[in-house]
């Protein structure tokens, strides 16, 4: 535990606008101090490994070419001693949820008020973990449309709400070139519902072939 | 004879690692999430049986774990990292579950990660953290009791069978 003295915090996010209002956030804090940024899962083990001693990271969870499950597994698995703040501007309950279930240690909104996110820090080096009240207000005042993943893909709109682990390990798995019947085998799971999840993915990402579902998923750097 | 064992638990506690220092004599510090399910079998000499080994991919609660694996399993082993209590959150409630569908397996509760406490430190893990004790600790690092683990549960099985 760690209740006063300094915090050396690294944001990881892929918004130039989100990471210059960190910056100016913090400024009147010297004793919160921004050691690194990052763009993306990859570059945030980078710095990681090169330890600056970090203790809190902020995370964007939605980052170009990271599959955001396994990120939170290796962050809490070789970096325990971080404390993890998912900063996101989703807030499906299920998402939430998984993620903190995964070890995070607190989950904001992105409109989540300056006092809340300063007062973050402050919360999960006391060991505690928490929701903040934007994630609820948010889902309470937003129609169940907006308050999906969306990215940008040649200029149009390509929503996808949260994919599951599972199918994200599926979608990696198809993008690696093996059948099915492989993926049935490898995760010992029947063919049927293996082409369920599949379906259901498609579905839910508003796509027609498992060429597109691959398109993505490169683009989503799961391959 | 074929000994199955099943090696489950939260992700990061070391299956796999547990996985290549029996079957392979091997580790490394990296670490690569279990995506499904691996299987290998070894022949032990010394009691003249065939150890087959599972490792799955690692899940927070237990019975999030395809209720297949547990299908036929003369051991599971439930892993928890000793060095992250997060691991071993849901121990009770998972131990239960296990119970209720291993059928007739032996359950045990190991702890990994030897190496990275010292002797007062793991104490204190177990005194004051553990809701119930660890019938094992090892290290898949170092290699520390993994033999005699494994020793220990093939004597177990062949003596449950004789009593039989
Ligand atoms: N110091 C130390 N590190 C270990 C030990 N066993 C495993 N590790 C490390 O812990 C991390 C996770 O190990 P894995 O064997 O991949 O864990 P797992 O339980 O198979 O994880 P999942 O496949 O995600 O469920 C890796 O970085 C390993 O190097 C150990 O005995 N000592
Ligand atoms: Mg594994």
């Amino acid at each position: 535990m760690k209740d006063h003295g300094s915090f050396k915090i690294i944001i990881t996010d892929n918004n130039p606008i989100v990471i210059e209002g960190f910056i100016s956030l913090f400024d009147p804090f010297p004793e919160k101090q921004i050691i690194g940024i990052a763009h993306d899962g990859r570059d945030l083990l980078t710095l990681l490994q090169k330890n600056h001693g970090a203790d809190t990271v902020f995370l964007d969870l939605h980052l170009p070419g990271t599959n955001i499950y396994r990120l939170i597994k290796d962050l809490v698995v070789q970096h325990n001693y971080l404390k993890i703040i998912a900063f996101s501007s989703y807030t499906m309950p299920k998402l939430v949820q998984d993620v903190m279930e995964f070890g995070v240690h607190a989950y904001l909104s992105k409109t989540a008020s300056l006092n809340e996110i300063v007062y973050a820090i402050e919360r999960v080096h006391k060991d505690e973990r928490f929701i903040s009240n934007s994630v609820y207000q948010k889902d309470l005042k937003s129609c169940p449309e907006e308050n999906q993943f969306s990215l940008e893909l040649d200029g149009s709109q390509l929503h996808f709400s949260s994919l599951t682990e599972r199918e994200m390990d599926i979608i990696t798995l198809l993008g690696r070139g093996f059948s099915i019947r492989d993926i049935a085998t490898k995760l010992y799971m029947s063919k049927q519902s293996i082409e369920s999840h599949q379906k259901n993915m498609m579905k839910k990402l508003k796509m027609k072939t498992t060429h597109q579902l691959m398109d993505f998923a490169e683009q989503q750097g799961l391959l | 004879m074929t000994v199955e064992v099943l090696l489950t638990g939260s992700f990061g506690v070391g299956k796999s690692s547990i996985f290549n220092r029996i079957m392979h004599d091997e580790f490394s510090n990296k670490y690569y999430g279990t995506m499904g399910v691996r299987v290998n079998e070894k022949i032990l000499a010394k009691h003249q049986v065939t150890l087959k080994l599972w490792d799955i991919a690692g899940e927070i609660q237990q019975r999030k774990v395809p209720k297949i694996y547990f299908a036929k399993k003369t051991v599971v082993l439930y892993i928890v990292d000793i060095t992250r209590p997060f691991t071993f959150k849901n121990i009770v409630e998972d131990l239960q579950y296990l119970s209720e569908n291993v059928g007739g397996g032996i359950i045990k509760i190991i702890g990994n990660k030897k190496d990275l406490l010292t002797e007062v430190e793991l104490n204190s893990v177990q005194r004051e953290e553990l809701p119930v004790p660890l019938q094992g600790i090892i290290s898949a690092k170092t290699g520390e009791n993994i033999a005699a683990l494994i020793d220990r549960l093939v004597e177990e099985v062949l003596l449950k069978i004789k009593n039989n």
